[in-house]
């Protein structure tokens, strides 16, 4: 449990609030980059951290994120025209560039200097990878640009979607990093989801449905180890990297892709759930990215024009009742991505932790909760930068692997929880 | 007309979520194993806790008469408990880790095991200590400070 001064500390990230300031540390995703495909493309609402944005590809390719809202009568600039070097709002015409500055206001002279002193609120977007990374904080604190290898690897080896989660952020990712539940909640989709399905690790997942847990803090964050039985008094080890503030990976399967999470707050009630597959040393096969855009493996497909998933709380996720009886899915509800959401948006949008009831098992949620606490009050009474914006707290990878019983996967795995350029996951 | 899930899942009917409470008082037994651990255990156990036993093991002026009375509350502290949390520091043997789990296993109660690792320890007395805990513990942690063991305290409703 948490108490409720807490639950609202971790829960709320708008602006002003401790955790806001903890979110605004870092370079976290704002876009897919399909969203922004071309140079001079139309602008883009967004909204992150409590903040009604707008994004802009100008007509020379740069990216920003400003204030949604003109500095003259409030209109909304995602009705603007994107022209030569920045946005023009339709109503009385001022223009906009992708910082925010105010570089034209047709009805004053340009002598007087009244549009020099307009300035939107704006802030840095970038493309890593498939993604435009945004960061919302003071720019004397800038970390380095992000260096996930999700994002590094070259484009033929990586997959990104978003979907958007009807919750707040913490409770998503709190799934992200709660190993137990797999094991009730998404059976089944270990040998039928065709991003999942063969690898011999499954078979140790299946048969030791008591997992032992051990949970070893991290400088980014936590790894957080399950191990279940394998041959011959070895261990078969599963280990979830998790790096603040919302970073997960979960331990890959076979050759398949490897495959993880970012969750980040659009407001206190809804989440981007971020989702991304990628292989560290070989080009996704056509039949695994079909798969992926099909809403196989982590992903989900969505009503059409939007990043909203098909199966949403509007439709009751399309519960098969039938499906549930048979043990066809154990929830009703299908798919892996949406199996959690619906649990997890059922909860409302913002959990009463002062109620839940937490045991032993859940120690890797109790410790993520601590370290973003200690982290955000560290931040705001301190002014210390938290762990997590480091290349090398980035550079982490999940793994799967067997060891003998006398060994710490901290130590026996430390390798295999690192990014190797030319070297692939380490799996079963 | 929203869905049922819509409707259920909105802010506005959270208001009607029963307010009573959802589980009687369960307690934890906290069992520090080495002295280190019984001096950070000393500092947690003084900020007060409803649920928390604190048990000693730690040997007394008289080790042979104190004996049966240190084990009698181990037991009547694991007997009371629905989890057993074993602390240990980087470093130590944790030897009497196997003898804990070992009557707590016979009165069916988890285990759970804190290992208290500031980064002082080398890397093969870290890992003596992980051993020694490993077998005996569900759940193990290895946390910087004792500050996690607070926190993971409340977080169980000690």
């Amino acid at each position: 449990m948490l108490r409720q001064e807490q639950n609202e500390l971790v829960t709320r990230s708008g602006p002003g609030t401790p955790m806001g300031r903890l979110f605004r540390s870092y370079w976290i995703p704002a876009l897919l980059a399909e969203e922004l495909p071309t140079d001079g493309c139309p602008p883009v609402r967004v909204k992150l951290l409590s903040e009604r944005l707008l994004a802009l590809r100008d007509s020379e390719g740069r990216y920003g994120l400003i204030d949604e809202f003109c500095a003259h009568r409030g209109v909304s600039l995602w009705f603007g025209r994107n022209e030569e070097g920045g946005l023009r709002c339709p109503y009385h015409g001022w223009k906009y560039d992708v910082t925010g500055q105010c570089v034209e206001v047709p009805s004053e002279p340009a002598e007087n200097g009244f549009c020099a002193r307009i300035k939107l609120t704006g802030y840095r977007l970038v493309k890593v990878g498939d993604i435009l990374w945004a960061y919302m904080g003071p720019a004397e604190s800038a970390p380095p640009l992000p260096e996930w290898e999700f994002a590094t690897v070259p484009a033929a080896q990586s997959f990104t979607s978003k979907r958007l989660q009807e919750c707040n952020w913490l409770q998503a990712m709190e799934g992200g990093i709660d190993s137990s539940h797999v094991s009730w909640l998404h059976r089944g989709a270990l040998n039928s989801d065709p991003l999942f399905k063969g690898a011999r690790g499954n078979q140790y997942n299946l048969g030791d449905a008591k997992p032992v847990f051990e949970v070893v803090e991290a400088p980014g964050g936590l790894f957080i180890g399950a191990r279940r039985n394998a041959e011959e008094g070895h261990y078969y080890w599963r280990i979830t990297p998790w790096v603040m503030p919302s970073f997960t990976m979960v331990p890959p399967r076979g050759d398949h892709p490897v495959h993880g999470h970012f969750w980040i707050p659009i407001d206190d009630e809804t989440c981007w759930a971020w989702s991304f597959d990628y292989h560290p040393v070989r080009a996704l096969s056509a039949a695994e990215r079909q798969a992926m855009l099909d809403g196989h493996g982590i992903h989900v497909t969505y009503v059409p024009g939007t990043y909203r998933p098909a199966a949403n709380k509007d439709n009751d996720y399309l519960m098969d009742r039938e499906a549930q009886r048979l043990g066809k899915t154990y929830s009703g509800v299908a798919g892996i991505a949406m199996q959690d959401a619906s649990l997890q948006e059922s909860m409302g949008p913002i959990v009463d932790r002062t109620k839940e009831n937490l045991v032993s098992t859940d120690n890797g949620i109790i410790m993520a909760r601590h370290r973003l606490i200690r982290a955000a009050r560290a931040l705001a009474e301190k002014g210390v930068l938290p762990p997590g914006r480091d290349a090398a707290h980035q550079r982490v990878r999940s793994a799967a692997i067997i060891l003998p019983p006398d060994q710490a996967f901290s130590e026996a795995a430390a390798a295999a929880l690192t990014v190797r350029d030319g070297v692939a996951q380490s799996s079963v | 007309m929203p869905s049922e899930s819509a409707r259920a899942s909105s802010a506005a009917e959270a208001r009607f979520r029963i307010a009573a409470p959802n589980a009687l008082p369960r307690r934890v037994a906290i069992v520090p194993l080495d002295a280190a651990a019984r001096a950070l255990v000393a500092e947690v156990a003084a900020l007060g806790w409803r649920q928390g036993l604190f048990v000693g093991l730690e040997a007394g002026q008289d080790w042979l008469a104190e004996l049966p009375g240190r084990t009698r509350a181990l037991v009547e502290a694991i007997e009371a408990a629905s989890l057993v949390v074993l602390v240990a520091t980087a470093g130590t043997d944790a030897q009497a880790a196997g003898m804990v789990a070992e009557a707590a296993a016979a009165r069916r109660r988890m285990v759970a095991a804190v290992l208290i690792d500031p980064g002082e320890a080398d890397a093969a007395a870290r890992e003596n200590s992980l051993a020694a805990l490993r077998p005996h513990a569900g759940m193990l942690v290895v946390a910087e400070d004792a500050d996690y063991l607070a926190a993971m305290l409340q977080a169980l409703r000690a």
